[in-house]
C-alpha cells in the first residue's frame, strides 16, 4: 500500500502473493550483493502472543499481528524507511535495501518505543511489546545467500526473545560466534558427561582389569616361595595395600580429569558471557573501537574446507584432466624457478 | 493469515558496502576456512572474484609519487587504479600490463622493465588486499594471465601473489573465461582486452599452443585509430589518448543505427562540440576483420567434421565485448567469409575471467594446492 506525498490522492499498489513478494525480495538481495550496497532484514514477533491468544481468543492473535504490521508500516513511512514486508503466521519479515545497520537500529528502537508507549494494543487494550531480530548482508554468512540472511535474522530474533523480549538484536559476528560457542559447549558437556561416567565406573571397581592383573602378579611372586601361614598373611596384606593404593591413584587421576573438564566448560561459559556482553555494545562504540585499532578482520569465505571437483559434475573427467594439466604446468614452472633460485643463491 | 506490502515513503541511507582494508594478512594460524580467489590480470582492468563474495575491479594503473612533495600531497606511497590515473602528473606512472608488458616483446614504450614489473607486483598485492582475505584462512588463488606471458613476468606475478596467499597457480585468460561458463567443448573464445585480443579454441581438453592466437587489434588499437580519425577530421581539436579512451568507453558502438555522438574537446582552450559518430563506428569496426581472420585460421585447422559446430559457438568476452553491435558485426563478417557464424556475448565481460579463475580454484584438488605451497 502506498500513498502519494501530499496525501490528496490514494493509489492502490498491486497486492502480491507471498511467493511473488519473496521473489521480489530475493531480486533485491541479489542486486544488493552484486552492487554491494547494504541491505537489512528485520524479523518481528509480538511478545506473549500465545498468552494473548489464550486470554482473548485466536482472533486476538491475528489482530495483534495485524496491529504490529500496521505499526511497522506507519513508522517506516514516517521515518523514511523504504522496504518490503511479509507477514506470515506469528512473524513479520521486512527487508530494507540501502539501509545501513545503524539506521536499522534506529527503526528497531522506534518500534520498541512505540510498543512501550502503548501506541499499539491488543483487542483487550493491553500494550503490545515486540522482539526484533535483524541481520545485514555484510557478513559472509549473510552475503552468500538470502536464506543465510533470513536465518541470521531469525537467530537474532531468538536471542531477543530469549533475553526476555522487548528488545532489538542485530545479528553480528559476535552473535555468530556466541552461537558457535554454545554449540561447542553443548557438545563438550555431553562428551564430558559420558567420559565422567566411564571414569567413575572404572574408579568405582578400582580399575577392574588393572586390579585383577595386579593381584595376579603379586600371587605369582608368592607362588615361587614356600607357603606358610605367615607368608599367606603377608601376601594378603600386600594385595590389600596394593589394591588400596591403586584405587587411590585412580581416584586422583579421575579427579584431575574432572577438574580439567570443569575448567574447559568454565572457559567456554566465560567466553560466552564475555561475548554476550559485547552484544550490549552499540554499533557506534563498535565502530569507534574498530577505527581506533584500525582492524579490518576481512570477510570470511563461505568454505570451511578445501573443495575440489564434484564427482557428479557432467564434465568431471575432462575437468579433472584439465586441472591436472594446469597443476603440472604450474608445478614445473614454480619448482624450476625455486631450483634456479637455490642454485643462483 | 498472510499479508504483504511495501512501505515506500522517504529516503534511504545510501552507501557502499565495500570498505578499504588496512594491514597485512601475515599469519601462522590457518584454521578459519578456505578462501578461493580468481584474478583476471588485464591490460586495462584487473578484477578479482573471491569465495567470500567480494568482487572488485580496478583499472590497471599504478603510480608512485615522483618526489617528497608529491608524496606529502598525495599522502600515499603507491596509488592504484583511477586514483593513480588522476594524479599521474605527480607520479611515476605505470600501466604495467600495457601492450602486454607481461609478454617477452614488451616494454617497447619504456625501458623501465624493472619498474613495470614492480608495478605489476604491487597491483597484484593491492587487488588481493581488496578481496579482504581473513588472516586465519587458507588463501588459494588462480590468476589468469595472457597465454604468451614470459617466464620472468610470470615469476614476478607469483612472487607478488605469494606474499598474500598460501598457494597460487596461473592459467591462460581465455581458458578461464570458457571454464567459468562450462563451455569446454567445441567453442571459440574471443577475449578482447585492451592490449591484446586472445582467440582460443576449446575442444574438451586443455588448449595447446596451436589452439591459441593473439593479436594486438584490441582496445588500445581502437583508441589509437579513433585518435587518428578525430585528428584527421578535426585537426584543431586538442585531446589525449586518455580522453579518447573515455570517449570510446562511453560511446563505443558499431551498428549502422547508432545515435549521434557529440563530444566536447578543447580548441585553443575553449570547449568545442565535435560530432565523432562516424569516427567511433569506423574505429570500433576496424578490429572486426582481424578478429575474423583469426577465427578463420582456428576453424580451418580444426577437424572438418566439427568446424560447423565451432562456427556456431563463438564466445565474445573481455572489456572489448562491450562495444555495442560487435557480436552482430562479427556474425555478419563470418557469414560473408565463412558461410555461417553465431556469436554469444558473455553476461559479465568485466568479471568473466575472474569468475572462471575462481571456478578453477574451487575445482582444483586440495593436494595440488598443498604441493605448490
Amino acid at each position: 500500500m502506498t500513498s502519494d506525498t501530499n496525501g490528496t490522492a490514494q493509489r492502490q499498489a498491486p497486492r502480491l502473493s507471498i511467493t511473488q513478494m519473496l521473489s521480489v525480495i530475493r531480486v533485491e538481495f541479489h542486486r544488493a550483493r552484486t552492487q554491494r550496497y547494504p541491505l537489512c532484514c528485520l524479523m518481528i514477533a509480538v511478545d506473549g502472543l500465545e498468552a494473548v491468544a489464550t486470554r482473548d481468543g485466536w482472533q486476538a492473535k491475528a489482530a495483534s499481528m495485524s496491529a504490529a504490521y500496521d505499526l511497522l508500516k506507519r513508522i517506516a513511512r514516517e521515518h523514511g524507511f523504504i522496504g518490503m514486508a511479509v507477514q506470515s503466521g506469528d512473524r513479520i519479515m521486512a527487508v530494507f535495501p540501502n539501509t545501513a545497520t545503524d539506521r536499522m537500529g534506529q527503526l528497531g528502537n522506534l518500534l520498541l518505543e512505540a510498543g512501550r508507549a502503548q501506541s499499539t494494543t491488543s483487542v483487550s487494550g493491553q500494550a503490545l511489546l515486540f522482539s526484533l531480530g535483524a541481520s545485514h548482508n555484510l557478513l559472509a554468512e549473510t552475503n552468500s545467500s538470502f536464506e543465510g540472511l533470513v536465518e541470521s535474522a531469525g537467530r537474532a530474533l531468538h536471542l531477543a526473545t530469549q533475553g526476555g523480549g522487548d528488545r532489538y538484536v542485530m545479528w553480528r559476528e559476535a552473535e555468530s560466534e556466541i552461537e558457535a560457542l554454545r554449540v561447542d559447549l553443548a557438545a563438550a558437556t555431553k562428551t564430558f558427561r559420558a567420559e565422567q561416567q566411564t571414569l567413575e565406573d572404572e574408579a568405582g571397581d578400582a580399575g577392574g582389569l588393572q586390579r585383577a592383573e595386579l593381584v595376579d602378579k603379586i600371587q605369582r611372586i608368592f607362588a615361587s616361595v614356600g607357603r606358610t601361614p605367615e607368608i599367606e598373611a603377608l601376601e594378603g596384606q600386600i594385595i590389600e595395600l596394593a589394591v588400596a593404593e591403586l584405587y587411590e591413584e585412580r581416584r586422583k587421576a579421575v579427579a584431575a580429569q574432572m577438574r580439567e573438564h570443569a575448567r574447559q566448560v568454565d572457559m567456554l561459559e566465560r567466553r560466552i558471557a564475555k561475548l554476550t556482553s559485547v552484544i550490549g555494545v552499540t554499533e557506534e562504540e563498535l565502530a569507534r573501537v574498530m577505527a581506533m585499532k584500525t582492524i579490518d578482520p576481512g570477510v570470511a569465505s563461505i568454505f570451511k574446507t578445501v573443495q575440489g571437483l564434484r564427482g557428479d559434475d557432467a564434465q568431471a573427467q575432462a575437468k579433472k584432466a584439465m586441472m591436472s594439466t594446469i597443476f603440472e604446468q604450474n608445478l614445473a614452472f614454480q619448482k624450476n624457478k625455486d631450483t634456479l633460485a637455490v642454485a643462483v643463491g | 493469515m498472510t499479508k504483504n506490502s511495501t512501505a515506500d515513503i522517504g529516503e534511504t541511507t545510501g552507501g557502499n558496502a565495500s570498505t578499504k582494508t588496512s594491514g597485512s594478512t601475515a599469519t601462522t594460524k590457518k584454521d578459519g576456512g578456505v578462501l578461493y580467489l580468481g584474478v583476471d590480470l588485464g591490460t586495462s582492468r584487473t578484477s578479482i572474484a573471491a569465495s567470500n563474495g567480494q568482487r572488485v575491479t580496478i583499472s590497471s594503473h599504478v603510480g608512485y609519487p615522483k618526489d617528497v612533495v608529491a608524496r606529502k600531497l598525495l599522502g600515499k606511497d603507491i596509488l592504484f587504479g583511477d586514483e593513480a590515473l588522476q594524479h599521474r602528473l605527480s607520479c611515476r606512472f605505470y600501466r604495467p600490463l600495457a601492450s602486454g608488458v607481461l609478454k617477452a616483446t614488451s616494454n617497447t614504450q619504456t625501458n623501465d622493465v624493472e619498474g613495470n614489473m614492480k608495478a605489476a607486483a604491487d597491483l597484484i598485492r593491492e587487488i588481493i588486499r581488496l578481496a579482504k582475505p581473513r588472516s586465519d584462512e587458507l588463501v588459494y588463488a588462480v590468476i589468469g594471465v595472457p597465454a604468451e606471458a614470459a617466464i620472468h613476468h610470470k615469476d614476478a606475478i607469483i612472487k607478488a601473489a605469494r606474499e598474500s596467499v598460501d598457494s597460487v597457480m596461473l592459467c591462460s585468460e581465455p581458458f578461464s573465461v570458457a571454464y567459468g561458463l562450462d563451455m569446454l567443448d567445441d567453442v571459440l573464445v574471443i577475449d578482447i582486452g585492451a592490449g591484446t585480443t586472445d582467440l582460443c579454441r576449446m575442444h574438451g581438453t586443455m588448449p595447446e599452443e596451436s589452439d591459441q592466437l593473439t593479436n594486438t587489434y584490441a582496445g588500445d588499437y581502437v583508441d589509437n585509430r579513433l585518435a587518428e580519425l578525430i585528428q584527421k577530421r578535426y585537426p584543431q581539436a586538442q585531446f589525449t589518448t586518455q580522453m579518447v579512451k573515455e570517449i570510446k568507453e562511453k560511446h563505443s558502438n558499431i551498428s549502422d543505427t547508432m545515435p549521434a555522438v557529440v563530444v566536447e574537446l578543447p580548441v585553443n582552450g575553449k570547449p568545442t562540440s565535435f560530432d565523432v559518430t562516424e569516427e567511433i563506428r569506423t574505429a570500433c569496426r576496424s578490429i572486426v576483420p582481424h578478429m575474423v581472420d583469426g577465427l578463420a585460421k582456428l576453424i580451418a585447422t580444426f577437424d572438418p567434421e566439427f568446424q560447423q559446430r565451432l562456427k556456431n559457438r563463438v564466445l565474445l568476452a573481455g572489456g572489448g565485448s562491450m562495444i555495442k553491435g560487435l557480436d552482430t558485426a562479427i556474425e555478419n563478417e563470418m557469414r560473408e567469409r565463412l558461410g555461417t557464424g553465431k556469436v554469444f556475448r558473455i553476461e559479465e565481460p568485466v568479471y568473466g575471467g575472474s569468475n572462471g579463475a575462481l571456478k578453477i580454484a574451487h575445482d582444483m584438488p586440495g593436494e595440488y594446492w598443498e604441493k605448490l605451497k
